[in-house]
């Protein structure tokens, strides 16, 4: 300070060098080594100074050689590969302290106490206040200097060491479930005690996300005891939840019927224990596997009507079995003409009814393939039967059968009278005409008209009739509702010379009747 | 490649695009890659071959589960783009296994989950392929209509797509800037919103943008109307999906629609050739193609007489080519109009041909029956009789046992419960018709309360004078939310043109507006009123208010901005077209998004839990 007052030129027309004096170097020649010489005494006392000081708390057992203020920094990348999550380390380990104090940590910090901002600080203040050009300047403001530094580097120092204290304890559960959501490493084996792992799975369901919530389930099923586990679930039905989703995906049918059953979903359980038994690949396995649920899962009260249906599908498997041992040597037209495709064992009972329709029509009702016995072993209705029978017997042709299984038992013997006597209300006309003429089966003239003129409502009747030809039946609808333009536009469909055709236009001839 | 950036929130699709590239870049050499079946159709939407060619890939193979993967000789890895599931990573796991000298990269759409890291830990496979974490986000279906393209059966579960429908509205609002008022009704869209605001925390909260397209956004829950999806809708568009199925906007017509389309064109001496090559070949469907564009959303009725004088306007316009005296005006016309006459002659005859097909087949299924029992359900006329002998019928003749599951679930929850005897005889029925392995279906429904036994409290407020009590429990029932929505039109109201629709319930043939439609209309009309929404579904209601505009206020039209309506859960066809009509109406626009479009029977298959039938 002294040499510089000493070039201080009070005259005014040398003031000019005063201003532009310290930058003008070359003057100063002489005094340079010696102001650098106090600079770097002045730093090297204030580091030593700096590092004695803060070494003290943290390290007791005073070591005589300090070590450079470098070494500190050198000590980092040990500390880096010392950390090892367990869970998941690759991305972590690239983690530097720098990073730990990087801005984007969310203001709820595992350290609070620590201040983040004087982190920064340090590195603003560095390069400007502290660097060596203008290190000389106030004695104070040396002295403030130094006293920050010394500050912030404590700090620092202490918060490195509780990182490093810490690095193996588990961190706020928050902050776990938060690096989880964001699909980032994490050491969830620090969580031991059950207390611990609790909050960690409730701040994971207060996440929502479910993944988060899976893994965190995870996490303690591999490490608690299963009994303990299962309490668990019970107590946090959405952890249950995912837990069961997950083992749905993942077809683990063992641990899914375990679980379901100790969360007391016995039902679902069942419901498991009956879907693996579906997708067995053969029937035998099939049942002997639903023999088995039979026995177990679906014992609940609540599965009556599941149990009942098990157990009808069991005897129509059985039944079918039966069936399909004593047609295998039938030779019988039959089944030459209309050859079988598929194995009749496993189908639904509808299918069965079929087909003991299609080949067992003509047996005794006691035959065990008959329809009627179908009928009864696997509680079927009539219109179930009728219609059955009726699809079956056109695919023959058979009409007079049809006939049959249309009229009421007791009225057989009149049978071949003409009459509304058939009971057509099981199968309502719509599907039985349909039927009648399925696979443009030609159904006998007489036998439809006999079956529209039971219909009540004189427009259905007409629609149906016009629909399917019933000529005569047509006619008598238009002369009763006096309408020849209808028949008229009727005429136009037939094929002309045809036998409808001329009756149709001896109808319209017809001088005695009274249209419109 | 088109550009993304002038389309309606094309940034979305660009960002998806760059980020792509950008990890493709990442991996470095030649590359195949082989993609998740039920992404291709999306991902075609986000970067075509020429783009992938020129970062570096050398093949795209849709991903097998039955066989070797064949790939082209010249790449050095591969690449997996998969949806992440713990099906699929079990997949990739023995496909990594077997071939153990590939290098391989794994692509996880959305992100790498829980179960899937734990199924690579397993097998040994963690460490052995590069892992990446890429968001589908938004894909564009039409220029007001966005999905997720979720599978649905990801959607129903309970793992579900909460955590893809949340980042999909973070990445728009990053982009677009935050949207000013939101409104939410249902546990899934609370819980979504929920899941939004954390990451507004881990990624950045979206700033308010002067440009931001949207003022409002409607998030909604699927769960809180099944029945739209139940009813059977009579829109062009949604009748196809029904039929056909559209997927990602395209679809691919049954080999009936192509034989039809076949012997026409024969007819008419179209160039053989260039109709083959089309075969069995995706059809695009959206508003480039004329005649789409004007039927996809008419009622089925109003469809036959556009499309016939369409066919008159063609012809007439065909006519004018053998007018012309002078040669040069043959060869304007040749120039300019022959070209577009021909594809919109081409369009015309294979919607003419795809119209039939579909009405062929409903009229297969007795569909106008059924129509008028869904109806008579809606209006809560029905007896449930007549419901229980027309599913009789329809199980006699073999009809898919899913429509009428449909029916009778809407039967069942318009009536809060079917009686116990009726709903047996059927159960037992159904077992009969279709097979003992639709038990657990049944069972999957009653448990849902889809499809469930009245108990004798309710079935003394069935009755249609009391339907309106509410139940103290549990999201609102059906007939409550009809009656405090007005979903069904007065005997009186009913209209019957569906030319010229001016209502949204024309869709199901004016029998029944879809609720998540009536709510945005409410809305738009009269504002948002929390505490009358609350009452109405009795169940999670929040709205978020981002601008000095008070969210209870109408939505302005002179505002020039759209309204977003955010399906949790899947949207069906008929909705979008109820909400285009609205805001065709109001002149506001809107902008639909969904995690799905739902196609009615896997909806069902989905609620039954149906992994294998």
């Amino acid at each position: 300070m002294n040499a510089r007052n000493q070039f201080n030129f009070p005259d005014e027309e040398d003031q000019y060098w005063n201003e532009n004096g310290s930058t003008n170097s070359s003057f100063f020649d002489d005094r340079r080594p010696n102001e650098l010489l106090a600079k770097h005494e002045l730093t090297r006392m204030a580091m030593d100074n700096l590092f004695e000081d803060v070494r003290t708390p943290c390290e007791p057992s005073t070591s005589k050689q300090p070590p450079p203020p470098l070494q500190s920094m050198q000590t980092t990348p040990t500390w880096k590969n010392n950390v090892v999550f367990t869970a998941g380390a690759t991305k972590s380990a690239t983690t530097t302290p720098l990073k730990m104090e990087a801005p984007r940590l969310p203001p709820k910090a595992p350290f609070p106490d620590i201040g983040l901002k004087p982190a920064a600080s340090v590195v603003s203040i560095a390069p400007s206040e502290c660097s060596v050009s203008s290190f000389p300047s106030d004695a104070q403001q040396q002295e403030i200097d130094y006293n920050r530094l010394k500050n912030e580097h404590r700090k620092l120092q202490r918060h490195f060491e509780m990182i490093r204290a810490e690095r193996y304890k588990a961190p706020d559960v928050r902050e776990t479930t938060r690096r989880l959501f964001m699909n980032e490493p994490v050491a969830l084996d620090l969580y031991k005690s059950k207390a611990e792992k609790l909050a960690l799975l409730d701040a994971a369901i207060e996440m929502i996300d479910g993944n988060v919530i899976l893994a965190v389930v995870f996490f303690i099923q591999r490490t608690v005891s299963e009994s303990i586990f299962r309490e668990i679930l019970l107590q946090k039905p959405k952890a249950a939840e995912q837990y069961i989703q997950y083992l749905k995906d993942a077809k683990n049918v063992d641990e899914l019927m375990t679980t379901m059953c100790a969360l007391g979903r016995t039902t679902e359980a069942a419901m498991v224990e009956f879907n693996v038994a579906m997708e067995a690949k053969t029937v035998t396995q099939k049942v002997i596997l639903l023999k088995k649920a039979l026995g177990s899962t679906f014992l609940d009260p609540n599965l009556q009507m599941e149990r009942e249906q098990v157990r009808r599908y069991l005897d129509l498997v059985e039944r079918q079995t039966q069936i399909e041992v004593t047609d295998s040597q039938d030779k019988s037209k039959l089944f030459t003409d209309y050859p079988k495709n598929a194995s009749l064992i496993g189908q639904p009972a509808i299918h069965t009814l079929y087909y003991s329709c299609l080949y067992h029509h003509d047996d005794p009702t006691t035959a065990q393939a008959s329809p009627q016995a179908i009928k009864d072993l696997c509680h079927l209705n009539d219109k179930q039967l009728t219609w059955m029978s009726i699809q079956t017997l056109v695919k023959q042709n058979r009409w007079l059968d049809i006939e049959k299984a249309l009229c009421p038992r007791s009225l057989i013997p009149n049978l071949g009278k003409t009459g509304g006597y058939l009971k057509a209300n099981v199968v309502p006309m719509v599907h039985l005409l349909r039927l009648l003429h399925l696979d443009k089966a030609q159904p006998p003239k007489d036998l439809v008209c006999r079956l529209l003129r039971t219909l009540p409502n004189m427009n259905d009747k007409l629609r149906f009739a016009e629909k399917y030809m019933a000529t005569e039946v047509v006619i008598e609808c238009t002369q009763q509702q006096k309408d020849r333009t209808r028949l008229e536009a009727y005429l136009k469909k037939l094929t002309p010379h045809s036998s409808d055709h001329y009756k149709t236009l001896a109808a319209l001839n017809n001088s005695n009747a009274k249209w419109k | 490649m088109e550009n993304f950036i002038d389309q309606p929130l094309g940034l979305v699709s660009e960002m998806t695009r760059r980020e792509f590239v950008h990890i493709l870049e990442t991996i470095s050499g030649t590359k195949d890659l082989v993609v998740d079946r039920t992404l291709l159709r999306a991902f075609d939407r986000i970067a075509n071959m020429s783009l992938l060619k020129q970062h570096g890939v050398a093949g795209v193979i849709p991903l097998r589960t039955d066989g070797p993967i064949l790939t082209t000789s010249e790449a050095q890895k591969r690449i997996y783009l998969v949806r992440s599931s713990l099906q699929m990573a079990k997949t990739l796991c023995s496909l990594i296994r077997s071939e153990p000298n590939l290098s391989c990269a794994v692509i996880w759409v959305d992100r790498m989950l829980a179960s899937c890291s734990k199924e690579f830990e397993l097998h040994g496979v963690s460490g052995l392929v590069e892992e990446y974490d890429w968001s589908l986000s938004l894909v564009t279906i039409e220029s007001d209509l966005f999905s997720l393209e979720i599978p649905l059966h990801l959607s129903t579960s309970s793992t579900g797509d909460i955590f893809t429908a949340a980042n999909s509205l973070w990445q728009f609002q990053s982009l677009y800037g935050q949207i000013p008022t939101v409104y939410g009704i249902g546990e899934r869209s609370d819980e979504v919103w929920r899941v939004l605001r954390r990451l507004y925390v881990e990624k950045g909260e979206p700033r308010a943008s002067p440009d931001q397209p949207v003022s409002h956004l409607f998030v909604l829950d699927r769960a809180l109307d099944n029945a739209s999806v139940f009813l059977t809708a009579l829109t062009y568009e949604s009748m196809l999906h029904d039929t056909f199925g559209i997927s990602c906007g395209k679809v691919t017509f049954s080999g009936d629609v192509e034989e039809r389309l076949k012997r026409t064109t024969g007819e008419n001496g179209i160039n053989e050739v260039e109709n083959k090559t089309s075969k069995s070949k995706p059809v695009l469907l959206d508003n480039n193609d004329a005649v789409f564009s004007a039927v996809r959303n008419s009622h089925m009725t109003a469809v036959f007489p556009f499309l016939s004088s369409k066919a008159k306007e063609i012809q007439n316009n065909y006519g004018k080519g053998t007018s012309f005296d002078q040669v040069s005006d043959m060869k304007l016309f040749v120039s300019n109009e022959l070209k577009s006459l021909k594809l919109q002659h081409r369009q015309l005859e294979t919607h003419i041909c795809a119209c039939e097909v579909v009405l062929e087949r409903t009229a297969m299924v007795n569909a106008s029956e059924r129509l008028e029992i869904e109806q008579a359900i809606i209006a809560n006329t029905a007896d449930l009789n007549t419901v229980f002998e027309y599913a009789e019928n329809c199980m006699l003749m073999d009809h898919s046992p899913w429509q009428i599951l449909l029916l009778i679930c809407l039967a069942s929850m318009m009536n809060n419960g079917l009686p116990g005897k009726l709903l047996n005889s059927f159960k037992e029925s159904f077992i009969s018709s279709y097979g003992i392995a639709f038990l657990s279906v049944l069972n999957t429904l009653s448990k849902k309360k889809l499809l469930m036994t009245r108990s004798i409290l309710s079935s003394s407020t069935s009755l249609p004078n009391v339907i309106g009590v509410q139940p103290h429990e549990g999201n609102s029932t059906l007939p409550f939310i009809v009656k405090r929505l007005s979903l069904v039109p007065a005997a009186t109201e009913f209209v019957n043109d569906f030319k010229n629709p001016q209502k949204m319930n024309y869709v199901f043939s004016g029998a029944y507006t879809p609720v998540m439609c009536q709510v945005v209309a409410d809305v738009m009309m009269q504002g948002f009123n929390i505490t009358d929404l609350k009452k109405t579904f009795n169940g999670k209601v929040f709205v978020e208010e981002n601008s000095f505009v008070p969210a209870e206020r109408r939505p302005d039209s002179r505002m020039r901005k759209a309204i977003m309506v955010f399906f949790c859960g899947g949207v069906t066809y008929a909705e979008i077209a109820a909400l285009r009509l609205l805001a065709q109406l109001n002149s506001f626009r809107i902008i639909i998004v969904a995690t799905n479009i739902i196609h009615r029977e896997t909806y069902i298959k989905c609620l039954g839990d149906v992994s294998q039938l």
